[in-house]
């Protein structure tokens, strides 16, 4: 236990040495979110708002798209990190550096993505935990709630981005995952409207996130949308996504592994 | 003449065959997105049920077709900018600028060179994203009237004698990747794009009007839905053409001193 913890340890600093060198990064982390998070909340200026899935006033808008951006933004920010992660350590070499160490492959890649989450989003999230209370959706008698669903969102998004993580293993260029992840995320897991009011087609597609699961469940434990009964669908859906996600991990991680040593393109491809 | 042609060739030919399709189709993305989400509001979750301001703000305008003009000039703009804005920055990465300050053509031909290949690509972004807000129910009748065409046409100049402020400043900071993407998510928030800006604060808007986009949008949707014809809109076309003529002016300027110092400082 205590290996594994320092395996996931030294990926998290790896990570802060590798990406903090410049103020630059501040802008994709904190301003480009916050600039997107105003436009889709004038998005909805034009329309009256009319109680409908239980979002009545512009402060109830406003925390339902606060919980929305934050869990968004943390699942989004191990799509691209996944990403990046398999680019950059290709070529610097370092990918096979770590694949030749004793390490446990499964500690490495959660490491990678609790690693890249941990400084990626925190800036954003503070921005969001703001918005929420401000509209008063949290309040000091439910503070205790916070911990409990930063603690549900944190370990969501580190199994979903170690799925990404060893799926991104097997290329260099999977870019289009990126453009699979991107749109149809945001507009069907619920993100920015409610996945309630859509037709039965487009539940079916939300169906496919581990996001939908996620959100309904914070939505539910801030009581942002009333939904009671839905929320044991809510949680098994989410265990058994967590399930399927941890073993498509541990069934690839292997089989990359063995793959990449035999093609020995761990390097270039 | 030449000058114009042979850039408008060696453009053409650099993208026909190396990579940059990926930005197209990004771009195309982004403009769909721009489409398909205010329309899943409107017809999903909303239900059409409109406020009374954006009638008001908007002359009584169709929804569909107020966002789909919107998001549509948003990607010509985007394109444009990009276009133009990374032209030189890009021949420096490329290691060609040394060669391009060194010949005798003008910077300027060589900027409507740019703008010549650019248009034509971006017209087929442009289209893509109206197709499809066509499918989605917008009502574009009046597109393919003069006054329409004039009124693109109008907005591209725009977008182009911003693009050569905005490529000194890409070549003064030597970064396109930040510069770009703040200036557009900007652009997107404050211009009027997804929604009557006037639901923005007075000094947002106020600063919203430095922007081309702002007045090309409104007078694009005054064409398009209001029916109105160009000489109704003389005040926001001179608008575009004095922030035309201030963007062209000091981005020439800007231009020309960076190219001493470039020499200097890279080559020298």
């Amino acid at each position: 236990m205590r290996k594994i913890l320092l395996v996931m340890k030294a990926e998290i600093v790896k990570q802060q040495q590798n990406d903090y060198h410049s103020y630059f990064v501040y802008f994709s982390l904190v301003i480009w979110p916050i600039l997107g998070f105003l436009e889709i909340y004038y998005t909805y200026k034009p329309f009256q708002l009319s109680g409908f899935m239980g979002i009545e006033t512009s402060s109830d808008l406003l925390s339902f798209l606060g919980t929305g951006f934050m869990a968004y933004t943390c699942f989004w920010s191990m799509v691209q990190n996944a990403w990046s992660m398999s680019n950059q350590e290709r070529k610097n070499g370092t990918l096979e550096i770590t694949f030749l160490t004793p390490a446990n492959r499964m500690a490495m890649v959660y490491g990678k993505a609790l690693g890249a989450l941990l400084q990626e989003v925190w800036m954003f999230c503070c921005f969001c935990i703001f918005v929420l209370f401000y509209t008063k959706t949290l309040r000091w008698d439910n503070l205790f709630l916070l911990p409990l669903f930063l603690i549900l969102l944190l370990t969501a998004s580190t199994i979903w981005g170690g799925m990404l993580n060893v799926i991104f293993l097997f290329s260099r260029d999977a870019s289009f995952v990126m453009d699979l992840f991107d749109a149809p995320m945001t507009l069907f897991a619920g993100t920015r409207i409610p996945v309630n009011c859509f037709p039965k087609w487009a539940k079916v597609i939300s169906l496919f996130f581990p996001l939908t699961y996620c959100l309904n469940i914070i939505r539910f434990i801030l009581g942002i949308q009333k939904q009671d009964k839905d929320l044991f669908y809510s949680l098994g859906g989410l265990m058994l996504c967590l399930a399927v996600m941890v073993l498509i991990t541990r069934y690839f991680i292997v089989k990359v592994e063995k793959h990449n040593r035999e093609t020995g393109e761990l390097q270039f491809y | 003449m030449r000058v114009v042609w042979s850039t408008y060739k060696k453009i053409r030919i650099g993208i026909l065959r190396a990579v940059p399709w990926s930005f197209m189709v990004s771009r195309v993305t982004t403009g769909v997105v721009q489409i398909v989400f205010p329309y899943f509001i409107y017809i999903y979750f909303m239900k059409g049920n409109l406020n009374s301001q954006f009638s008001q703000y908007t002359d009584g305008a169709d929804y569909m077709t107020y966002i789909v003009l919107g998001a549509a000039l948003n990607v010509l703009a985007v394109s444009t900018l990009m276009n133009i804005g990374r032209a030189l920055i890009t021949e420096l990465r490329e290691g060609t600028l040394e060669m391009l300050l060194l010949a005798p053509a003008s910077r300027n031909l060589y900027f409507l060179g740019c703008l010549l290949e650019q248009t034509t690509r971006a017209m087929l972004e442009f289209g893509t994203v109206l197709l499809v807000g066509a499918f989605l129910g917008a009502d574009l009748r009046y597109l393919l009237t003069l006054r329409a065409l004039a009124a693109i046409l109008l907005a591209v100049f725009g977008f182009f004698c911003m693009g050569i402020f905005l490529s000194g400043i890409m070549l003064y900071t030597r970064d396109t990747y930040i510069t770009q993407n703040t200036l557009f998510i900007t652009m997107s928030l404050i211009c009027g794009i997804t929604y009557p800006n006037q639901y923005l604060p007075e000094w947002v808007q106020l600063f919203a009007q430095i922007f081309p986009l702002t007045p090309a949008v409104t007078l694009f949707r005054n064409i398009m839905i209001g029916r109105q014809y160009m000489g109704d809109n003389f005040q926001l076309i001179l608008q575009v053409l004095l922030l035309s003529g201030m963007y062209l002016l000091a981005g020439l300027w800007w231009n020309k001193r960076l190219e001493r110092r470039l020499i200097e400082s890279i080559f020298g």
